[in-house]
């Protein structure tokens, strides 16, 4: 069933367009939870929250992309739920590849607020798209949807040494992106 | 910026691109498998129709110690023929000196260049260059030579990687033997190039028998040596597309041992190692008893003149007696004296 149709069923408050997601999109989502929560129960509760999500919002909400909307809305849940469990126990591969990360976008001097947050968001995003397909897929599966380099290697058909120092790469040249952007980070 | 902050600018991507990596879909690449089944299909197809049938397939040196990754390969125009190179696993050490090591521009096919390594005079290992990303890539073997039209079919040309002008420069009837891959890819033009050849333990042990056969590994180096292995290699055509086809291998536990009638592979086998004046390793498997000389691992290879198998057991003293090490049905590996079993002459080569 196509995107558009499950969101008229929806629409029509019809139970089965929850059914329809979970066929469709059911796979990715628990892979998003579980990378995030590193535990399996959590993940799929997080999921079957996030379909609730996706209930109550659409309506009214009329997203374009049916499957970024779903995806987020499980990130944002499995993140919320992660930093209210956790903080004290890193061991999952959200942590790791927010470890990456922190090492291009953190510095001592970094005004703590949410504005940053923002810009620095909307420059990763223009950023994102200065860069080829399957950089910027890699870039993405690592740190939007925190998979696995090895599972990114399997998805993209490359070594996950590839993936590995295509990251290490990426993630230079957006630290040097922000920098020349005057981002203080 | 703080962790949760991180987390929330990440957390910004847009949907156009969050969307673009769930529903991601590798392009397909072409795998070793997936290489040798084209080569074995068009080698087919080349057999019924023009009965020309030779290809290489060999594995490069290790004198950086690197290992290539078998499930990525890419092609290179090289003269007229075309090559298949495997992408090697870098160090940290190489991946902060490749770029240095950047020689000129060998080839470049679509929106990838291939360069040589500055300093090296052969084709053993380019850098490849695509996205200004650069890797070391390795030749792993021949592509099976076929028609510009077949080569119009392929996953390479669809792809937008070669020109018409490439594909013009093949020669769909070339014969390749393995006097191309010495003289083209690692740039041995004489014997001379060739600094020594070894012949040691090929380390093939079944049963904890195998550890009580002695071998000794016996170097070459002389020029007269050197040149009649050069002949030798520059001769060998592959036989069947499979190197293992007609090797045969005999273990403590087969018949022929157990019989008296043919000595332990672990005594015949040897892996010879021809060192080149680059610096180059070529590793080979040897056996005497099948008369095939193979590329080191698993592959393709070519089976010996009679003359030629019999100079390689004199010159790397393999002893082709029958020996009895022991009984591997009753662990007693140590015995090694040839006297506990009468010593049997050993049948004459397979052919």
């Amino acid at each position: 069933m196509d995107d558009s149709r499950i969101i008229e069923l929806l629409f029509e408050r019809r139970e089965e367009a929850l059914a329809e997601i979970d066929q469709k999109y059911g796979e990715i989502c628990h892979r998003v939870a579980h990378n995030i929560l590193n535990n399996t129960a959590d993940a799929e509760e997080c999921v079957n929250d996030s379909y609730l999500g996706v209930w109550n919002s659409i309506p009214p909400n009329h997203p374009e992309q049916l499957l970024p909307y779903v995806c987020r809305i499980v990130r944002n849940l499995a993140a919320k739920r992660y930093h209210k469990n956790t903080a004290q126990k890193r061991n999952s591969l959200y942590d790791v590849a927010l470890d990456e990360l922190e090492e291009c976008l953190t510095s001592p001097e970094s005004p703590a607020d949410d504005y940053l947050a923002r810009e620095t968001g909307e420059h990763i995003n223009s950023f994102l798209g200065t860069l080829d397909k399957e950089s910027r897929v890699i870039f993405v599966r690592r740190y939007w949807f925190s998979d696995a380099p090895e599972d990114i290697a399997h998805l993209v058909g490359r070594s996950k040494n590839y993936v590995a120092v295509k990251l290490s790469r990426t993630r230079n040249k957006l630290r040097e992106y922000l920098r020349e952007r005057g981002v203080n980070i | 910026m703080t962790r949760q902050m991180i987390c929330q600018a990440v957390a910004g991507i847009s949907d156009e691109y969050v969307a673009e990596a769930a529903e991601y879909k590798a392009k397909s690449r072409v795998s070793r498998k997936t290489a040798r089944w084209l080569t074995a299909a068009a080698s087919v197809l080349l057999a019924f129709g023009l009965g020309i049938f030779s290809v290489w397939f060999f594995t490069p040196s290790d004198m950086w110690g690197a290992s290539t990754n078998a499930l990525q390969l890419t092609v290179v125009r090289v003269d007229d023929k075309m090559a298949s190179y495997a992408f090697v696993d870098m160090s940290p050490y190489e991946e902060t000196v490749i770029e240095s090591c950047r020689g000129e521009l060998y080839r470049r096919h679509g929106d990838v260049s291939f360069y040589r390594i500055k300093g090296a005079n052969d084709l053993a290992r380019l850098i490849f260059e695509q996205d200004e990303d650069l890797w070391l890539i390795e030749f792993d073997s021949w592509i099976q030579p076929m028609s510009s039209e077949r080569w119009k079919t392929s996953y390479w040309y669809t792809g937008g990687y070669f020109t018409d002008e490439d594909i013009a420069a093949l020669d769909a009837d070339a014969k390749i033997t393995y006097a191309d891959t010495l003289g083209i890819i690692y740039g041995v033009e004489s014997a001379e190039d060739i600094i020594s050849v070894k012949f040691e333990d090929a380390d093939i042990d079944k049963t904890d028998i195998g550890d009580s056969v002695k071998i000794k590994a016996v170097t070459l180096r002389d020029s007269e040596s050197a040149q009649r292995m050069y002949t030798l290699l520059c001769t060998l055509v592959d036989r069947d597309g499979n190197g293992w086809n007609g090797w045969v291998r005999v273990f403590a536990d087969d018949e022929e041992y157990k019989n008296g009638t043919m000595p332990l592979s672990e005594q015949t086998e040897r892996e010879v190692v021809v060192t080149l004046a680059s610096g180059r390793k070529l590793k080979f498997n040897y056996s005497p008893t099948s008369s095939i000389i193979k590329k080191y691992g698993d592959g393709f290879g070519a089976e010996l003149s009679e003359e030629d198998n019999e100079w390689l057991i004199s010159v790397a003293e393999i002893d082709m007696q029958y020996h009895y090490y022991g009984d591997a049905k009753n662990n007693n590996a140590g015995n090694t004296a040839p006297e506990n079993n009468a010593v049997t002459a050993v049948p004459s080569p397979a052919k």
